[in-house]
Protein backbone atom coordinates (compact mmCIF):
# COMPACT_ATOMS: atom_id res chain seq x y z
CA UNK A 1 0.00 0.00 0.00
CA UNK A 2 2.45 2.36 1.17
CA UNK A 3 5.07 1.72 -1.57
CA UNK A 4 2.54 2.10 -4.49
CA UNK A 5 1.84 5.74 -3.05
CA UNK A 6 5.29 6.43 -2.76
CA UNK A 7 5.58 4.99 -6.47
CA UNK A 8 2.63 7.59 -7.93
CA UNK A 9 4.19 10.53 -6.10
CA UNK A 10 7.44 9.67 -8.50
CA UNK A 11 4.88 9.76 -11.38
CA UNK A 12 4.52 5.72 -11.95
CA UNK A 13 0.70 5.89 -11.77
CA UNK A 14 0.17 4.16 -15.15
CA UNK A 15 1.57 0.81 -14.99
CA UNK A 16 2.95 0.14 -11.98
CA UNK A 17 5.28 -3.17 -13.52
CA UNK A 18 6.31 -1.32 -16.22
CA UNK A 19 7.19 1.49 -13.77
CA UNK A 20 9.06 -0.84 -11.57
CA UNK A 21 11.07 -2.50 -13.62
CA UNK A 22 12.28 0.99 -15.33
CA UNK A 23 13.32 2.32 -11.56
CA UNK A 24 15.03 -0.95 -11.20
CA UNK A 25 16.54 -0.92 -14.75
CA UNK A 26 17.66 2.67 -13.97
CA UNK A 27 19.59 1.87 -10.50
CA UNK A 28 21.57 -1.07 -11.60
CA UNK A 29 22.10 1.45 -15.16
CA UNK A 30 23.56 3.97 -12.19
CA UNK A 31 25.24 1.55 -11.08
CA UNK A 32 26.92 -0.17 -13.05
CA UNK A 33 28.24 3.09 -14.51
CA UNK A 34 29.35 4.19 -11.06
CA UNK A 35 31.91 1.04 -10.71
CA UNK A 36 32.93 1.22 -14.26
CA UNK A 37 33.82 5.22 -14.10
CA UNK A 38 35.21 4.63 -10.70
CA UNK A 39 37.71 1.49 -12.18
CA UNK A 40 38.83 4.08 -15.08
CA UNK A 41 39.72 6.56 -12.80
CA UNK A 42 41.50 4.43 -11.36
CA UNK A 43 43.15 2.84 -13.56
CA UNK A 44 43.97 6.01 -15.33
CA UNK A 45 45.22 7.15 -12.35
CA UNK A 46 48.06 4.75 -11.52
CA UNK A 47 48.76 4.63 -15.56
CA UNK A 48 49.26 8.48 -15.00
CA UNK A 49 51.96 8.02 -11.81
CA UNK A 50 53.96 5.76 -13.86
CA UNK A 51 54.13 8.16 -16.87
CA UNK A 52 54.16 11.18 -14.62
CA UNK A 53 57.83 10.78 -12.34
CA UNK A 54 60.82 10.60 -14.62
CA UNK A 55 63.42 8.61 -13.53
CA UNK A 56 66.10 10.30 -11.61
CA UNK A 57 69.44 9.07 -13.85
CA UNK A 58 72.49 8.69 -11.94
CA UNK A 59 75.41 9.67 -14.28
CA UNK A 60 78.85 10.89 -14.55
CA UNK A 61 80.35 14.41 -15.21
CA UNK A 62 81.83 13.19 -18.43
CA UNK A 63 78.27 11.48 -19.73
CA UNK A 64 76.61 14.38 -18.87
CA UNK A 65 78.91 16.28 -21.21
CA UNK A 66 78.16 13.53 -23.87
CA UNK A 67 74.00 13.64 -23.20
CA UNK A 68 74.45 17.31 -23.93
CA UNK A 69 76.42 17.12 -27.36
CA UNK A 70 74.12 13.85 -28.47
CA UNK A 71 71.19 14.26 -30.73
CA UNK A 72 71.07 18.62 -30.05
CA UNK A 73 67.21 19.56 -30.47
CA UNK A 74 66.31 22.99 -31.87
CA UNK A 75 66.68 23.89 -28.04
CA UNK A 76 68.17 22.64 -24.92
CA UNK A 77 67.03 23.84 -21.67
CA UNK A 78 69.24 23.34 -18.25
CA UNK A 79 68.17 23.80 -15.30
CA UNK A 80 70.63 23.30 -12.22
CA UNK A 81 69.12 22.87 -8.84
CA UNK A 82 69.68 21.35 -5.08
CA UNK A 83 67.52 20.35 -2.64
CA UNK A 84 68.50 22.93 -0.33
CA UNK A 85 67.75 25.80 -2.16
CA UNK A 86 64.38 27.15 -1.55
CA UNK A 87 63.61 29.13 -4.85
CA UNK A 88 65.00 26.12 -6.73
CA UNK A 89 62.21 23.77 -4.92
CA UNK A 90 59.88 26.55 -5.43
CA UNK A 91 60.34 26.67 -9.25
CA UNK A 92 59.77 22.74 -9.29
CA UNK A 93 56.12 22.70 -10.26
CA UNK A 94 57.42 25.40 -12.88
CA UNK A 95 59.92 22.97 -15.06
CA UNK A 96 56.70 20.54 -14.81
CA UNK A 97 54.50 22.90 -16.39
CA UNK A 98 57.16 24.00 -18.94
CA UNK A 99 57.91 20.64 -20.02
CA UNK A 100 54.31 19.43 -20.63
CA UNK A 101 53.61 22.62 -22.63
CA UNK A 102 56.99 22.32 -24.45
CA UNK A 103 56.73 20.94 -28.16
CA UNK A 104 59.38 17.91 -27.42
CA UNK A 105 60.36 17.20 -30.82
CA UNK A 106 62.13 20.77 -30.29
CA UNK A 107 62.73 21.18 -27.28
CA UNK A 108 64.42 18.90 -24.32
CA UNK A 109 65.07 19.77 -20.79
CA UNK A 110 68.10 19.04 -19.04
CA UNK A 111 67.59 19.18 -15.22
CA UNK A 112 70.89 18.68 -12.90
CA UNK A 113 70.58 17.96 -9.39
CA UNK A 114 73.51 19.17 -7.32
CA UNK A 115 74.68 18.78 -3.33
CA UNK A 116 71.67 17.16 -3.04
CA UNK A 117 70.89 13.66 -1.63
CA UNK A 118 69.25 11.56 -4.61
CA UNK A 119 67.99 9.07 -3.11
CA UNK A 120 66.19 10.99 -0.31
CA UNK A 121 65.42 14.97 -0.79
CA UNK A 122 65.74 14.97 -4.81
CA UNK A 123 63.24 11.38 -5.05
CA UNK A 124 60.96 12.88 -2.73
CA UNK A 125 60.56 15.94 -4.35
CA UNK A 126 60.54 14.20 -7.85
CA UNK A 127 57.33 12.34 -6.20
CA UNK A 128 55.18 15.33 -4.85
CA UNK A 129 55.71 17.14 -7.59
CA UNK A 130 55.09 14.41 -10.22
CA UNK A 131 58.36 15.55 -11.96
CA UNK A 132 57.78 14.01 -15.39
CA UNK A 133 61.56 14.55 -16.40
CA UNK A 134 64.51 12.50 -16.05
CA UNK A 135 66.80 14.56 -13.14
CA UNK A 136 70.17 13.81 -13.63
CA UNK A 137 72.85 13.81 -10.62
CA UNK A 138 76.65 13.21 -10.99
CA UNK A 139 78.86 14.06 -8.19
CA UNK A 140 79.98 17.16 -9.49
CA UNK A 141 82.58 19.66 -6.65
CA UNK A 142 81.77 22.93 -8.45
CA UNK A 143 80.01 25.61 -10.81
CA UNK A 144 83.21 25.31 -12.58
CA UNK A 145 83.24 21.33 -13.54
CA UNK A 146 79.94 21.25 -14.67
CA UNK A 147 80.16 24.49 -17.24
CA UNK A 148 83.70 22.87 -18.16
CA UNK A 149 82.07 19.03 -18.88
CA UNK A 150 79.28 20.74 -20.58
CA UNK A 151 81.05 23.21 -22.46
CA UNK A 152 78.77 26.20 -21.53
CA UNK A 153 79.53 29.88 -22.48
CA UNK A 154 78.77 31.67 -19.31
CA UNK A 155 80.45 33.66 -15.90
CA UNK A 156 77.83 31.79 -13.57
CA UNK A 157 79.43 31.34 -10.67
CA UNK A 158 77.35 29.04 -8.79
CA UNK A 159 74.63 30.54 -7.36
CA UNK A 160 71.48 28.29 -7.45
CA UNK A 161 68.83 27.68 -9.47
CA UNK A 162 70.72 28.68 -12.88
CA UNK A 163 68.52 28.09 -15.96
CA UNK A 164 70.40 28.11 -19.38
CA UNK A 165 69.44 28.41 -22.85
CA UNK A 166 71.08 26.71 -25.36
CA UNK A 167 70.36 26.89 -29.18
CA UNK A 168 70.98 23.80 -31.47
CA UNK A 169 74.81 24.96 -31.91
CA UNK A 170 74.93 24.67 -28.15
CA UNK A 171 75.58 28.29 -27.73
CA UNK A 172 73.83 30.22 -25.13
CA UNK A 173 70.34 31.89 -25.84
CA UNK A 174 70.14 33.35 -22.60
CA UNK A 175 70.78 32.31 -19.19
CA UNK A 176 69.12 33.11 -15.45
CA UNK A 177 70.57 33.00 -11.89
CA UNK A 178 67.63 33.11 -10.10
CA UNK A 179 63.87 31.72 -10.16
CA UNK A 180 61.84 31.24 -13.09
CA UNK A 181 58.73 30.86 -14.73
CA UNK A 182 57.73 28.43 -17.60
CA UNK A 183 56.06 31.12 -19.36
CA UNK A 184 59.78 32.98 -19.35
CA UNK A 185 60.90 29.83 -20.66
CA UNK A 186 58.14 29.43 -23.07
CA UNK A 187 58.62 32.83 -24.56
CA UNK A 188 62.02 33.30 -24.55
CA UNK A 189 62.07 29.60 -26.71
CA UNK A 190 59.02 31.42 -29.00
CA UNK A 191 60.98 34.53 -29.19
CA UNK A 192 64.08 33.23 -30.50
CA UNK A 193 62.71 30.54 -33.06
CA UNK A 194 60.66 33.46 -34.97
CA UNK B 1 21.81 57.70 -21.05
CA UNK B 2 24.06 59.77 -18.16
CA UNK B 3 24.56 56.66 -16.57
CA UNK B 4 26.58 54.85 -19.81
CA UNK B 5 28.62 58.24 -20.17
CA UNK B 6 29.98 58.20 -16.86
CA UNK B 7 31.09 54.69 -17.65
CA UNK B 8 32.73 55.82 -20.34
CA UNK B 9 34.49 58.97 -18.95
CA UNK B 10 35.44 56.16 -16.34
CA UNK B 11 37.02 53.93 -18.68
CA UNK B 12 38.78 56.65 -20.61
CA UNK B 13 40.21 57.83 -17.36
CA UNK B 14 40.88 54.41 -16.09
CA UNK B 15 42.87 54.32 -19.44
CA UNK B 16 44.87 57.72 -19.38
CA UNK B 17 46.16 56.74 -15.90
CA UNK B 18 47.55 53.37 -17.24
CA UNK B 19 49.00 54.84 -19.52
CA UNK B 20 50.67 57.80 -17.75
CA UNK B 21 52.05 55.28 -15.31
CA UNK B 22 53.74 53.36 -17.78
CA UNK B 23 55.17 56.72 -19.58
CA UNK B 24 56.22 57.47 -16.00
CA UNK B 25 57.40 53.91 -14.90
CA UNK B 26 59.23 52.49 -17.96
CA UNK B 27 59.77 48.57 -17.05
CA UNK B 28 63.02 48.29 -17.74
CA UNK B 29 64.55 51.40 -16.29
CA UNK B 30 65.72 49.15 -13.52
CA UNK B 31 68.21 47.50 -15.52
CA UNK B 32 71.67 48.15 -13.64
CA UNK B 33 74.86 46.76 -15.31
CA UNK B 34 77.10 45.30 -12.12
CA UNK B 35 80.36 46.47 -11.75
CA UNK B 36 83.72 44.51 -12.20
CA UNK B 37 84.22 42.04 -9.52
CA UNK B 38 87.24 42.07 -7.51
CA UNK B 39 89.54 39.90 -7.90
CA UNK B 40 92.46 38.32 -5.62
CA UNK B 41 95.09 40.99 -5.79
CA UNK B 42 92.38 44.02 -6.10
CA UNK B 43 91.34 46.48 -3.48
CA UNK B 44 88.35 45.92 -2.08
CA UNK B 45 85.34 49.07 -2.16
CA UNK B 46 85.21 50.59 1.41
CA UNK B 47 82.37 50.13 3.08
CA UNK B 48 80.18 51.49 5.96
CA UNK B 49 77.65 48.94 7.26
CA UNK B 50 76.04 48.86 10.39
CA UNK B 51 75.31 45.67 13.09
CA UNK B 52 72.20 44.32 14.49
CA UNK B 53 72.69 46.75 17.46
CA UNK B 54 73.26 49.34 15.58
CA UNK B 55 77.53 49.83 15.59
CA UNK B 56 78.57 50.74 12.65
CA UNK B 57 81.80 49.05 11.23
CA UNK B 58 83.77 50.88 7.82
CA UNK B 59 86.30 48.49 5.92
CA UNK B 60 88.77 51.15 6.47
CA UNK B 61 89.19 51.03 9.96
CA UNK B 62 90.12 47.90 10.01
CA UNK B 63 93.18 48.21 8.01
CA UNK B 64 96.21 46.36 9.83
CA UNK B 65 94.13 43.12 9.77
CA UNK B 66 93.13 40.02 8.38
CA UNK B 67 89.44 40.90 7.48
CA UNK B 68 86.73 37.98 6.54
CA UNK B 69 83.71 39.13 4.65
CA UNK B 70 80.86 36.46 4.86
CA UNK B 71 77.75 37.27 2.64
CA UNK B 72 75.39 35.18 4.72
CA UNK B 73 71.39 34.77 4.41
CA UNK B 74 69.45 33.11 7.31
CA UNK B 75 67.11 32.47 4.68
CA UNK B 76 69.13 29.88 2.83
CA UNK B 77 69.89 26.61 4.31
CA UNK B 78 73.47 25.95 3.29
CA UNK B 79 74.40 29.26 4.48
CA UNK B 80 73.19 28.46 7.78
CA UNK B 81 74.41 24.76 7.81
CA UNK B 82 78.00 27.09 7.45
CA UNK B 83 77.24 29.09 10.21
CA UNK B 84 77.98 26.85 13.12
CA UNK B 85 81.41 25.76 11.64
CA UNK B 86 82.53 29.79 11.11
CA UNK B 87 81.45 30.46 15.05
CA UNK B 88 83.42 27.40 15.31
CA UNK B 89 86.49 29.07 13.19
CA UNK B 90 86.04 32.78 14.06
CA UNK B 91 86.53 31.59 18.13
CA UNK B 92 89.93 29.72 17.27
CA UNK B 93 91.28 32.86 16.30
CA UNK B 94 90.35 34.92 18.88
CA UNK B 95 93.21 37.35 19.90
CA UNK B 96 94.71 36.88 16.79
CA UNK B 97 94.57 39.98 14.58
CA UNK B 98 91.71 38.13 12.36
CA UNK B 99 88.10 40.18 12.15
CA UNK B 100 85.19 38.30 10.73
CA UNK B 101 82.12 40.37 9.56
CA UNK B 102 78.74 38.52 8.08
CA UNK B 103 77.13 40.33 5.57
CA UNK B 104 73.00 39.99 5.15
CA UNK B 105 72.00 41.97 2.06
CA UNK B 106 69.07 39.38 1.38
CA UNK B 107 66.44 41.80 0.56
CA UNK B 108 63.83 41.02 3.18
CA UNK B 109 65.66 40.27 6.14
CA UNK B 110 65.14 42.76 8.31
CA UNK B 111 67.62 43.81 11.47
CA UNK B 112 65.53 42.89 13.91
CA UNK B 113 65.41 38.82 12.22
CA UNK B 114 69.15 39.12 12.20
CA UNK B 115 69.47 40.23 15.48
CA UNK B 116 67.06 37.10 16.89
CA UNK B 117 69.00 34.62 14.31
CA UNK B 118 72.02 35.78 15.73
CA UNK B 119 71.24 35.73 19.41
CA UNK B 120 70.09 32.10 18.89
CA UNK B 121 72.34 30.68 16.96
CA UNK B 122 75.14 32.57 19.68
CA UNK B 123 76.95 33.83 16.84
CA UNK B 124 80.63 35.52 18.05
CA UNK B 125 80.56 37.50 14.70
CA UNK B 126 79.04 40.70 13.87
CA UNK B 127 76.21 40.63 11.01
CA UNK B 128 76.35 44.20 8.96
CA UNK B 129 72.91 44.86 7.44
CA UNK B 130 73.67 45.83 3.50
CA UNK B 131 69.98 47.67 3.30
CA UNK B 132 68.88 47.53 -0.15
CA UNK B 133 72.05 45.17 -1.36
CA UNK B 134 74.47 48.00 -1.89
CA UNK B 135 77.59 46.29 -1.20
CA UNK B 136 76.45 43.16 -2.60
CA UNK B 137 76.36 44.88 -5.88
CA UNK B 138 79.93 46.96 -5.49
CA UNK B 139 81.55 43.55 -4.74
CA UNK B 140 79.50 41.42 -7.43
CA UNK B 141 78.90 39.15 -4.52
CA UNK B 142 75.97 36.57 -6.25
CA UNK B 143 75.39 33.92 -3.50
CA UNK B 144 75.27 32.50 0.19
CA UNK B 145 77.56 31.63 1.67
CA UNK B 146 80.25 33.80 -0.21
CA UNK B 147 83.48 34.60 1.70
CA UNK B 148 86.07 37.09 0.94
CA UNK B 149 89.33 37.52 2.88
CA UNK B 150 91.51 40.51 2.74
CA UNK B 151 95.16 40.68 3.76
CA UNK B 152 96.36 43.59 6.33
CA UNK B 153 96.20 46.18 3.80
CA UNK B 154 92.79 45.49 2.43
CA UNK B 155 93.69 43.66 -0.63
CA UNK B 156 91.24 40.79 -1.72
CA UNK B 157 93.71 37.34 -1.19
CA UNK B 158 91.12 35.14 -1.43
CA UNK B 159 87.09 34.76 -2.93
CA UNK B 160 85.33 30.92 -2.35
CA UNK B 161 83.63 28.94 0.13
CA UNK B 162 84.32 27.73 3.91
CA UNK B 163 85.28 24.12 2.52
CA UNK B 164 84.57 21.69 0.03
CA UNK B 165 81.17 20.37 1.46
CA UNK B 166 79.05 17.87 -0.05
CA UNK B 167 76.21 18.88 2.11
CA UNK B 168 74.75 21.89 3.23
CA UNK B 169 75.26 21.03 6.67
CA UNK B 170 78.18 19.03 6.88
CA UNK B 171 81.70 20.27 7.10
CA UNK B 172 84.10 19.56 3.62
CA UNK B 173 87.55 17.69 3.93
CA UNK B 174 89.50 20.96 2.15
CA UNK B 175 89.16 23.84 4.29
CA UNK B 176 89.67 26.95 1.56
CA UNK B 177 88.90 29.21 4.68
CA UNK B 178 91.18 28.27 7.30
CA UNK B 179 94.23 27.83 4.50
CA UNK B 180 93.48 31.60 3.42
CA UNK B 181 93.25 33.23 6.93
CA UNK B 182 96.79 30.90 7.85
CA UNK B 183 98.60 31.64 4.84
CA UNK B 184 97.31 35.49 5.15
CA UNK B 185 98.76 35.51 8.93
CA UNK B 186 102.08 34.34 7.72
CA UNK B 187 102.31 36.40 5.43
CA UNK B 188 102.26 33.87 2.77
CA UNK B 189 100.24 33.87 -1.21
CA UNK B 190 96.73 32.03 -0.64
CA UNK B 191 96.68 29.12 -2.66
CA UNK B 192 93.45 28.84 -4.10
CA UNK B 193 92.80 32.43 -4.25
CA UNK B 194 89.61 31.61 -6.10
CA UNK B 195 87.11 28.74 -6.00
CA UNK B 196 83.74 29.13 -7.58
CA UNK B 197 80.89 26.66 -5.40
CA UNK B 198 77.64 26.57 -5.49
CA UNK B 199 75.14 28.58 -3.08
CA UNK B 200 71.79 30.54 -2.67
CA UNK B 201 70.98 33.64 -4.82
CA UNK B 202 71.11 36.75 -3.36
CA UNK B 203 67.95 38.39 -3.61
CA UNK B 204 68.00 41.64 -4.57
CA UNK B 205 65.96 44.45 -3.67
CA UNK B 206 65.25 45.68 -6.69
CA UNK B 207 63.03 42.17 -7.89
CA UNK B 208 60.88 43.47 -4.84
CA UNK B 209 60.59 47.68 -5.66
CA UNK B 210 57.81 47.71 -7.98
Amino acid sequence: MSSRQDLRKTGCGRSLRFCRNFLVGLYIGIAVLFVSCHQQARTSSSNAEKLAVGELVRTSPEELGKLLKSQPSDFTVINVWATWCPPCVHEIPEFVRFYQSADKTKVRLISVVVMSDPDGAVKALMEKHQVPFPVYFAAIGSPDELVYVLGLETSWDGALPATFVLNKELKMVKEWFEEITADELLKTIESTAN
Amino acid sequence: MSKSKIGVSFVSLALAAVFCFCVAFPVSAQESTPAPKPRPGDELPAFVLKDYNGKEYALNNLEGKVVVLDFSSQECPYSRGVDPHLAELAKSYEGKDVVFLSIDSHFKTTVEEIKKYAEENKLPFPILKDEGNVYADMVGATRTPEFYVLNKELVLVYHGPFDDRKEPDKKGETEYLRNAIDKTLAGKPVEPSEVKVWGCTIKRAEKKAQ
